[in-house]
């Protein structure tokens, strides 16, 4: 918190060391959120860092300063994500946030090819939500925090979160259980 | 207990121990919740994409002086610009300059008496009128592409050249390392790996003494890792042997490229050097965890 405060006052030297320490985050869900081998990780996690910076003055301790950053980085590369799919769909890029699920060489097990697509399915998703639900889905399931941290994250009630996670959740089930690679695991137990 | 208090053991299992009926209870939701197993695949197949990898540490800094670059130093209270909108600026100075100057060549020309042949080279046709939209062209000066600066080569690489294709970009002739390296670097980030692997492979035969040398290294060997692991150790080793700062992210690739090839002795001299020489590295919390105790 100190060394947020002093960034935010405009000390160059606290706000280089807070880029750092909270950089590793921000790599790790730009990477979360839109592939880790999209090739626009970099400038994407470098957009998340301004957008942190310039989200600063706004950070009230609420929350952990890596939990801020966790969320302001989140959506930014949400945004990214939004981007892309639009440009996709208006211009006919070629998507690059699917080059993830390029096969290696050779046939992937069943194992690996559930795993990707229910980590594409959990991306998809998040794109289609409404952004509150979005928020909570992405950062419970593909972050991996807890119900009460998105609450503090989101400075949002405990109950109001974990009703956006469960209509999120069902959402999340109906749509694997779509999807051909995912029927089987969500099948066998329902 | 729910399905979404089961989710929420999921993720603090992921961080901290649970205790012992937390672990029962766990273990029960994953074999009958449908929801619990698919967001325990979802996080397991995000923990592989989000893993540290070799280069991470020079990426981050990447990341941090580009980000302060474009903050421009100021103090966070202070928004800087969007970059799009810098761009679009740029974009709309740009034009304005072509038109203004286009306007003043046009004027220029309707005032010039038609016998005059101050300095045209070539004789116009009789009767034969100058075009006066053709001719802007070389009166508006078309900037060639500057080489990237050496100093910056690494932080400028992604950023120097980015409206360019691949063609392009090895068909203009190299003049120097830093501007290879950044071609290189440009085209393994479109995804075309094969051809940056070709500028790196060129970049090492060409200038073997230059700064570059060690970064492509580094991204020949993550490169060549999964396909040719021996080249690719050779690569890291040569990094490695090199010592400065690099050589934390090339022991981190020894040790990945020695565990995929079952070399474990190798691996665990890695991972033990690496913990040993660079504590502090981001790949030394994850090297402890695979070091063995």
């Amino acid at each position: 918190m100190p060394l947020a405060r002093a960034a935010i006052d405009g000390d160059v030297v606290a706000l280089r060391t807070l880029l750092t320490t909270v950089a590793p985050n921000i790599l790790r869900v730009v990477r979360r959120v839109i592939g880790g081998s999209h090739p626009d990780v970099e400038d994407v996690a470098q957009e998340c860092a301004v957008e942190f910076v310039s989200a600063l003055p706004r950070f009230r301790g609420e929350s952990s300063i890596r939990h801020f950053a966790a969320r302001v980085a989140l959506r930014s590369a949400m945004n990214a994500r939004r981007r892309q799919r639009a440009a996709k769909r208006n211009y006919g890029i070629a998507n690059e946030l699917e080059a993830d699920e390029t096969p290696g060489e050779g046939a992937a097990p069943d194992s690996l090819a559930a795993s990707r697509a229910s980590a594409q399915l959990a991306r998809n998703l998040c794109d289609a939500l409404p952004p509150a639900q979005a928020e909570a889905l992405a950062l419970h399931c593909v972050l991996g925090y807890t119900m009460s941290e998105v609450a503090s994250i989101c400075g949002a009630p405990l109950e109001t979160v974990r009703s956006r996670l469960r209509t999120a959740k069902a959402a999340l089930v109906a749509h694997a259980l779509a999807d051909p690679r995912l029927r089987d695991l969500v099948e066998e137990m329902a | 207990m729910s399905q979404l208090d089961a989710t929420d053991l999921l993720c603090r299992s992921r961080r901290e121990p649970l205790t012992a009926e937390e672990q029962r209870r766990l273990k029960e939701c994953l074999e009958w919740s449908p929801e619990v197993k698919l967001m325990n695949t979802i996080l397991i197949a995000l923990d592989e994409e989000s893993r540290i990898r070799p280069g991470d540490d020079l990426l981050l800094a990447r990341i941090n002086t580009r980000a302060l670059a474009e903050l421009g130093g100021r103090p966070a209270s202070v928004r800087a610009p969007v970059k799009r909108r810098t761009f679009s600026l740029l974009v709309a100075a740009a034009l304005l300059l072509v038109a203004g100057l286009a306007g003043a060549w046009l004027g220029n020309a309707r005032k010039r008496p038609p016998s005059t042949p101050t300095s045209e080279p070539a004789k116009p046709r009789p009767g034969a009128k100058p075009k006066p939209l053709a001719k802007p062209l070389p009166v508006a000066p078309i900037a060639p592409i500057a080489p990237s600066s050496p100093i910056e080569a690494i932080p400028v690489a992604s950023a120097s050249v980015p409206s360019r294709t691949g063609h392009e970009a090895r068909a203009a002739a190299p003049a120097s390392a830093s501007e290879l390296f950044a071609r290189a670097n440009l085209l393994r980030r479109r995804g075309q790996a094969a051809e940056a692997a070709v500028l790196y492979e060129q970049l090492l035969e060409a200038y073997p003494n230059s700064r570059e040398v060690g970064p492509t290294r580094l991204a020949l060997g993550k490169y060549l890792q999964a396909k040719q692991p021996e080249r690719a150790l050779s690569q890291y080793r040569a990094v490695a042997g090199a010592g400065g700062a690099l050589r934390a992210e090339a022991l981190w690739g020894i040790a990945e490229v020695a565990i995929g090839l079952g070399e474990r002795s190798l691996a665990e001299q890695a991972l033990a050097d690496l913990m040993r020489e660079f504590p502090d590295s981001p790949y030394a919390e994850v090297a402890r965890t695979r070091a063995p105790q």
